[in-house]
């Protein structure tokens, strides 16, 4: 960087016929002068260990989010987790990626203690601000709907259970030990999968629906997420708004809480999707 | 005329002079003392973004990261089922403790910015963003993962070597603040390597789906109410402007690994990184995301046009001792 510096140094530019050293004006980086290295060899190796180390761990992340090797960056990238979580790396950088899709805001609907109702939405751009927490706001709404949609339905698990039993049947009767050991090892990760996705959307809820509980001074509420489509552009030359109602998709009911606790929506619920406010 | 060294290496085959000519350009790219101008700058704009970030969190601290806030610590454990995703907001669960620890860390990152015992609270700054970031899943987005592996490098190299009030007193002193050093110059190849990384694995993702490729997703981003922070909908009526926007966005996310490196194509990258990330700033409400980006980029900003931009004695400094 200091001899490139050299190069505009007026005061450098006027010694350039005393020494051939001084590069001149028109000359690449590769012809400067190259500084003395300040670290010794073996400071240079362990260095050069740690950065390879360091970068194959950073590059591990994003080859293994969201999608992985079960091969190769999935198991590596588990062994590697702990480093990732102390350092908040192992993030997939998938910006807008695959496709810009959807939007999804949380609808509240709730009973205050007067016997009043109350309606409200999250995000909210006109109550929440500056826009940072707007956005904050609104990254809580996504991850309440990826939640809530990556649990299974009951006709999911049902099929699941179907498919597991007949593989089950199949491998005993033909005595194949190793697979069998494999098919049941993989059913309790798949169980626990499951298990877990609908601990994690239920704890998030209830505490979100907690905090608007203590905010709205209610006794009841519930709590849906709402998908708003993308418009077409005829639609948008045709004079459809982008906040229009006619983008909003039905409700679907993630849980409510009241005096008895929080209960999730049942997805196997007729009465599910409740309602739209188009 | 050659050295002893270079017969050696000429003698010993085509080979070894490859090995050895391959760890000197290892030594110069990974080793070369660097000024500390670039993380200096870096450290002020970093900085800035960072208290931004955390001050808007302040706005609603308990509501966000309470013990009874949105986001259960259980969300956490459920969703990485490790106990390294640590966070110093795990220790309080009183909530004006929460406060007071959320305005000491405040004011730890405005030393940083400033420069403050900078080699100490650029360490305990990257810790923090770590800390908040980790208490705040659910809540993040890309913000949140830029601005984190930046602090880290900024805490590797000496940021507080240039613009800084250390430096400031140093010079006052006497002392060799702001010297070139080996670590600047790590500090800087990981934030280059790691936005490569970032850039790479974001157009791998675009390459997934189909609206990249047919033109459209732009788009799909700029009449999406929920980012919209600018009214672009008149842009319906120009989709070729649309597609443009789009392939362009793509062309450049792929190049940029590559072509970033090349003296040639290298300001050229730079200059459409300005477009695209003040656009997705202005445009969709992300303009701390925006701004962060671009100081990642500024690791790759010649530090000559930086200097004339920002004189700093630190440079002074560097030159003299090389010189030497």
């Amino acid at each position: 960087m200091a001899n490139r510096k050299r190069n505009t140094n007026s005061k450098n530019r006027s010694n350039r016929s005393e020494s051939s050293q001084v590069p001149s004006e028109s000359s690449t980086l590769l012809e400067l002068p190259v500084p003395p290295l300040q670290w010794s060899a073996p400071a240079r190796t362990i260095a050069t260990v740690l950065i390879l180390t360091y970068l194959f761990v950073v590059v591990m992340g994003p080859l293994a989010n969201p999608i992985a090797s079960r091969y190769f960056s999935g198991p590596i990238a588990k062994q590697l987790a702990p480093l990732h979580r102390i350092l908040f790396l192992g993030h997939g950088y998938r910006f807008f990626g695959p496709d810009p899709g959807p939007t999804h805001r949380l609808v509240f609907r709730g009973v205050r203690k007067d016997g009043s109702k109350f309606e409200g939405f999250f995000p909210d751009r006109k109550n929440q601000k500056p826009r940072l927490l707007y956005h904050r706001w609104f990254m809580l709404s996504e991850t309440l709907f990826v939640e809530h949609a990556s649990q299974a339905d009951a006709n999911f698990l049902r099929n699941r259970k179907i498919a597991y039993e007949n593989q089950l049947a199949r491998l005993t009767s033909a005595n194949q030990t190793h697979q069998l050991r494999q098919l049941k090892l993989d059913r309790q990760l798949e169980l626990r999968y499951h298990q877990r996705a609908s601990e994690r959307v239920n704890r998030l809820a209830n505490s979100v629906a907690n905090v608007l509980l203590d905010r709205y001074e209610a006794t009841s509420i519930k709590l849906f997420s709402q998908e708003r489509s993308i418009p077409f552009p005829e639609e948008v030359l045709d004079g459809l708004k982008l906040n229009s109602t006619q983008l909003l998709l039905p409700l679907n009911k993630i849980g409510e809480l009241d005096a008895n606790g929080y209960r999730a929506a049942n997805r196997d619920d007729p009465q599910n999707p409740e309602g739209s406010n188009r | 005329m050659k050295t002893d060294l270079e017969d050696t290496v000429i003698q010993s085959g085509p080979l070894t002079a490859f090995i050895h000519s391959w760890s000197r350009d290892w030594n110069q790219f990974w080793f070369r003392p660097e000024a500390p101008n670039t993380l200096g700058a870096m450290r002020i704009f970093v900085g800035l973004i960072v208290l931004y970030t955390h001050f808007t969190w302040g706005l609603e601290l308990s509501t966000f990261l309470g013990a009874d806030g949105l986001l259960p610590l259980e969300y956490r454990s459920l969703l990485f089922e490790s106990p390294f995703a640590w966070s110093h907001f795990d220790w309080f669960s009183n909530n004006q403790l929460l406060m007071a620890v959320h305005i000491l860390g405040l004011l730890m990152i405005a030393m940083f910015t400033l420069g403050i015992w900078t080699n100490w609270t650029s360490v305990f700054t990257a810790l923090l963003i770590i800390s908040y970031a980790n208490r705040g899943t659910g809540a993040l987005f890309g913000l949140d993962q830029v601005s984190s592996f930046l602090c880290i490098y900024l805490a590797i190299g000496n940021c507080g070597g240039a613009y800084s009030i250390d430096q400031w007193i140093a010079k006052r002193r006497g002392a060799g603040q702001g010297r070139s050093c080996t670590r600047n110059r790590i500090a800087i190849r990981l934030i280059q390597i790691h936005m490569c990384a970032v850039y790479l694995f974001a157009a791998i993702g675009k390459l997934q789906g189909t609206t990249w490729l047919n033109g459209e997703a732009v788009w799909g981003t700029l009449a999406s109410y929920e980012y919209q922070s600018i009214d672009m909908s008149w842009i319906a009526n120009h989709m070729w402007l649309v597609a443009i926007l789009t392939l362009g966005t793509l062309a450049w996310e792929l190049a940029y690994p590559a072509l970033i490196w090349l003296k040639l194509t290298r300001p050229i990258m730079l200059l459409f990184s300005i477009p695209i990330h003040l656009g997705i700033g202005a445009c969709m409400g992300m303009l701390s995301f925006g701004l962060v980006m671009l100081v990642g980029n500024l690791a790759f900003v010649d530090p000559r046009w930086l200097n004339k931009l920002l004189p700093s004695s630190a440079e002074l400094e560097l030159l003299s001792e090389n010189m030497r």
